[in-house]
C-alpha cells in the first residue's frame, strides 16, 4: 500500500471473497506482475535468439546495425521515457482520486506513445526504402548471397522485434483512450476500480518502456562504428 | 512518493540514455559497446522499476511474482550457454 491509498476518494463496493478493498489493490497489482513475468519470457526468447545469431555472425549483424538510423531510435527512448513519467504522474494522481489530473496525464501519455509509433513509421518507411525489409524487397548490391543471407537475419529479427513491440505499445494506446474517454466522461473523485485500472495500464506502459530501453542497445548499438 | 521524486529519477533516466548515445559515439569496440549499453539500459530499467512501477514500495509475494520473470529469464540464457559456450564451432 502506498501512502495515497487511504486517501482514496471513494470505494467500490468489494467482491464477497475479498476482505476489504486494500485486498483488490493487492490482487489486482499480483496479477499485472504475473501477466508481466510472462511477457518477459515472451520478449527474453526473441533478446536470446538474437543473441546467439549475433555471436555466429558478429561482421554481418555490425554491418546491418549499421543501417539503422541511431539518432531516431535514441529519440524515441526519450519520448517513451517522458510518457513513462507522465503516466508515473497519472498513477500519483489516481492514489488521490483526482480525475481531472489523472486523466490529463494519460492524455500526456497517449500523445507521446502516438509520436513514438509515428516515428517508428518513418523509421521503418525509410527502411523499406533502403530495400531493408526481408520478404518484401531486402537487397544489398554488391555482397555475395551469404553474407546477405546473414546480414537478412538481422532484419528478420529487428522487424520482428520492434514490431511485436510497436504491437504493444498500440494495444496499450487503445486502452489509455479507453481511460482517458471515461475520464472525461465521470464526475466526482476516481473510484477505486479506476484506479486501479490506471494503475494495471501504467505498470504495462512502464514495462513496454522497459522493452524498448533493451531494444536500444541491442539493435541500434550493435553497430555504428 | 511524491511528483519531484518522479522528476528526479526522469532526469537520472534522460542523463543515463545520454550516456548511451554518448557511447555509441566512441570507439569502444563491437563487443564492449553493446554489452556497455545493456549494461546502462540494466540501469535504466532498475530505475523505472523500482520507482516508477513502485516496486521499492511494495514487499513480499508482488516482488517474488516480479522477480519470476527475471529469473526464468536468466535460467533461459543459462541453459542455452551451457550449450553454445561450450559447443566447438568449426
Amino acid at each position: 500500500m502506498t501512502e495515497h491509498e487511504s486517501q482514496q476518494g471513494c470505494l467500490d463496493p468489494v467482491a464477497e471473497h475479498l476482505a476489504d478493498p486494500a485486498q483488490r489493490l493487492d490482487i489486482a497489482r499480483l496479477g499485472v506482475w504475473l501477466f508481466l513475468s510472462t511477457e518477459v519470457l515472451f520478449f527474453g526468447v526473441l533478446f536470446l535468439g538474437f543473441t546467439l545469431y549475433r555471436r555466429s555472425y558478429p561482421d554481418e549483424f555490425v554491418a546491418a546495425s549499421n543501417h539503422l538510423n541511431l539518432w531516431l531510435g535514441g529519440f524515441n527512448t526519450l519520448v517513451l521515457l517522458t510518457s513513462s513519467l507522465f503516466v508515473a504522474l497519472a498513477v500519483l494522481g489516481a492514489d488521490r482520486g483526482d480525475r481531472r489530473g489523472s486523466t490529463r496525464y494519460l492524455a500526456a501519455t497517449l500523445a507521446l506513445g502516438l509520436v513514438f509509433l509515428a516515428i517508428k513509421a518513418f523509421e521503418w518507411h525509410q527502411e523499406y526504402q533502403e530495400h531493408l525489409v526481408p520478404g518484401l524487397n531486402f537487397a544489398l548490391p554488391g555482397t555475395d548471397a551469404g553474407w546477405a543471407a546473414h546480414e537478412q537475419l538481422f532484419f528478420c529479427l529487428y522487424f520482428i522485434m520492434t514490431g511485436v513491440h510497436a504491437f504493444h505499445m498500440i494495444a496499450g494506446s487503445g486502452v489509455l483512450a479507453w481511460l482517458i474517454l471515461r475520464g472525461w466522461r465521470g464526475h466526482g473523485p476516481l473510484s477505486q476500480t479506476e484506479s486501479i485500472r490506471i494503475e494495471s495500464t501504467a505498470l504495462y506502459w512502464h514495462f513496454v518502456d522497459i522493452v524498448w530501453i533493451f531494444l536500444l542497445p541491442l539493435l541500434y548499438l550493435t553497430g555504428f562504428n | 512518493m511524491k511528483s519531484s521524486l518522479l522528476l528526479w529519477i526522469y532526469l537520472v533516466l534522460v542523463i543515463l540514455l545520454g550516456c548511451t548515445i554518448g557511447m555509441a559515439l566512441l570507439p569502444l569496440g563491437v563487443v564492449i559497446k553493446p554489452l556497455a549499453g545493456l549494461l546502462v539500459a540494466g540501469v535504466k530499467g532498475g530505475l523505472i522499476v523500482l520507482f516508477f512501477m513502485q516496486l521499492r514500495y511494495h514487499h513480499g509475494t508482488l516482488r517474488l511474482f516480479a522477480a519470476a520473470g527475471a529469473f526464468c529469464l536468466f535460467l533461459l540464457f543459462l541453459l542455452i550457454a551451457t550449450d553454445y559456450l561450450t559447443r566447438l564451432w568449426s
